[in-house]
């Protein structure tokens, strides 16, 4: 007996063809799934919401990204020691843990051009780069300085985003515990990449050119970071999966011989 | 043969020295410049002229500075100030070695503008400054702020210029700023820098090059 079948995948015009003679049907069934339909608006979809990626690019700004091969230096958009209350004239920091060798992107009142200018100020750092204090930036040394100052902000603003994001994905999770997990090893495992591919793309840098290896490392640490977030979400995914559908049974005791 | 220079400038005007409203609103400030031969290629002040200025202002009196050397060798007693979200350690001494430290701590970085020297009269205890009032020194009204501590026996406050390629030296009596100068010109010249006395527009074209 022969009749016809309707088929149907999203976003198709339901249409008929007919269906050879050797196919027969007990019962009627109905299909799968009808074609997929626009939502109305004010309706709401369940996506499962990550602040993977805004974290990752926001902690560029404050992680130092170290350059391998400077003996402790790292790339940083943030002074050490004191700074004051109007904040750094300078936004690009190539620096130790204590600040003690630095190379830093500044700008103002230059004593060797006697004009305000873009410039460089460093100490014991001539020896990694070949630049000397107050030697002029130059134009890349403006956009470098402009994209640095205006990062710091954004890279901070990203960072609150992407943790609300994340725990409001905790709280809207049905298993809140398993999604909480994901989110710190998420959180943790995007330091680790940031650093690694980071430093990476540093050591790729040729030393002479800083601001080169300022865009380098920082896109690295972003690239890790993103990465990081990714593998240490799915690890922990993973993991929590293994531990809630294991059993432990204990073995019975038996008399000592 | 001399290996650079040391000069000053009395009276200076200009914003760019980045050492708040000049002139200041009571005492006397002066500009100190230095030169070294062949010019350095580092920031910050080089340790020979840092050893000349160390010399230099304790000969004068006792000199009271942001320190992160803990504990403080000299403390004998005298509480750092640690009221308020972080710590501020002061030192005070009269020995010219321990003060040069003052100009390479990476805590209160003098390239920065974040380190201020008091100096108290020969003899004197050290100043019982308060944080908000040492803080103060740090910003731009440092000048206004300063001469509440002439009752305390600072006789004079010096401070980083901008990118702490210069001093300014405030001082409340002229009496201070002679013995000052005096001061400076010996070490100076003991130390076998040139000294002068220029003009603001000559003090800025020593740094041209």
């Amino acid at each position: 007996m022969g009749g016809s079948r309707t088929p149907t995948h999203a976003g198709a015009t339901q249409g008929h063809e007919p269906i050879d003679s050797g196919t027969s049907a007990l019962m009627a069934t109905p299909a799968p799934a009808g074609p997929r339909v626009p939502l109305a608006a004010g309706s709401t979809i369940d996506i499962p919401m990550s602040g993977g990626i805004p974290y990752a690019v926001g902690q560029a700004s404050v992680v130092r990204i170290p350059i391998p091969g400077t003996s402790g230096l790292a790339i940083e958009f943030s002074p050490r020691g004191w700074t004051p209350k109007s904040g750094s004239t300078s936004t690009l920091f190539f620096q130790d843990v204590a600040g003690n060798r630095h190379l830093r992107l500044d700008y103002g009142y230059n004593v060797r051009t006697r004009t305000i200018d873009y410039h460089w100020n460093q100490k014991r750092t001539f020896s990694e780069f070949g630049i000397a204090d107050h030697a002029p930036a130059g134009t890349a040394g403006r956009a470098a300085y402009q994209a640095a100052r205006y990062f710091k902000y954004a890279g901070r603003v990203l960072i609150v985003a992407g943790v609300i994001i994340d725990a409001v994905s905790i709280v809207q999770a049905s298993k809140p515990l398993r999604r909480a997990s994901q989110v710190v090893a998420g959180w943790a495992a995007a330091w680790a990449g940031c650093k690694l591919v980071g430093a990476g793309g540093a050591a790729l840098a040729t030393p002479t050119t800083p601001l080169g290896m300022a865009a380098v490392g920082v896109g690295g640490c972003i690239i890790g970071g993103i990465a990081g977030y990714a593998g240490g979400s799915l690890l922990a995914g993973e993991v929590y999966d293994w531990a809630e559908g294991t059993f432990f049974t204990p073995l019975p005791e038996a008399a000592a011989p | 043969m001399s290996r650079g220079s040391i000069f000053a400038c009395l009276d200076p005007r200009g914003a760019e020295w980045q050492l708040g409203a000049l002139p200041p609103p009571a005492g006397r400030l002066m500009l100190i410049g230095w030169r070294e031969e062949p010019p350095p290629v580092d920031g910050g002040v080089p340790p020979p002229v840092a050893a000349t200025f160390s010399r230099a202002l304790t000969s004068i009196g006792r000199i009271t500075y942001l320190s992160s050397t803990v504990p403080a060798p000299a403390g004998g007693g005298w509480p750092p100030l640690k009221r308020g979200p972080a710590p501020v350690d002061l030192l005070s001494t009269s020995d010219p070695q321990e003060l040069a430290q003052a100009f390479e701590d990476a805590a209160h970085p003098w390239w920065m503008q974040g380190q201020v020297l008091l100096v108290s009269a020969p003899g004197a205890a050290p100043p019982a400054v308060e944080r908000r009032q040492l803080l103060s020194l740090l910003e731009d009204e440092w000048t206004s702020t300063a001469r509440a501590l002439s009752p305390l026996g600072v006789i004079g406050v010096m401070r980083p210029g901008v990118d702490g390629d210069l001093a300014g030296l405030l001082t409340f009596t002229a009496d201070a700023e002679q013995a000052s100068l005096a001061a400076l010109e010996r070490e100076t010249l003991l130390a076998s820098f040139d000294w002068s006395v220029v003009t603001e527009e000559a003090f800025a074209e020593r740094y041209r090059g």
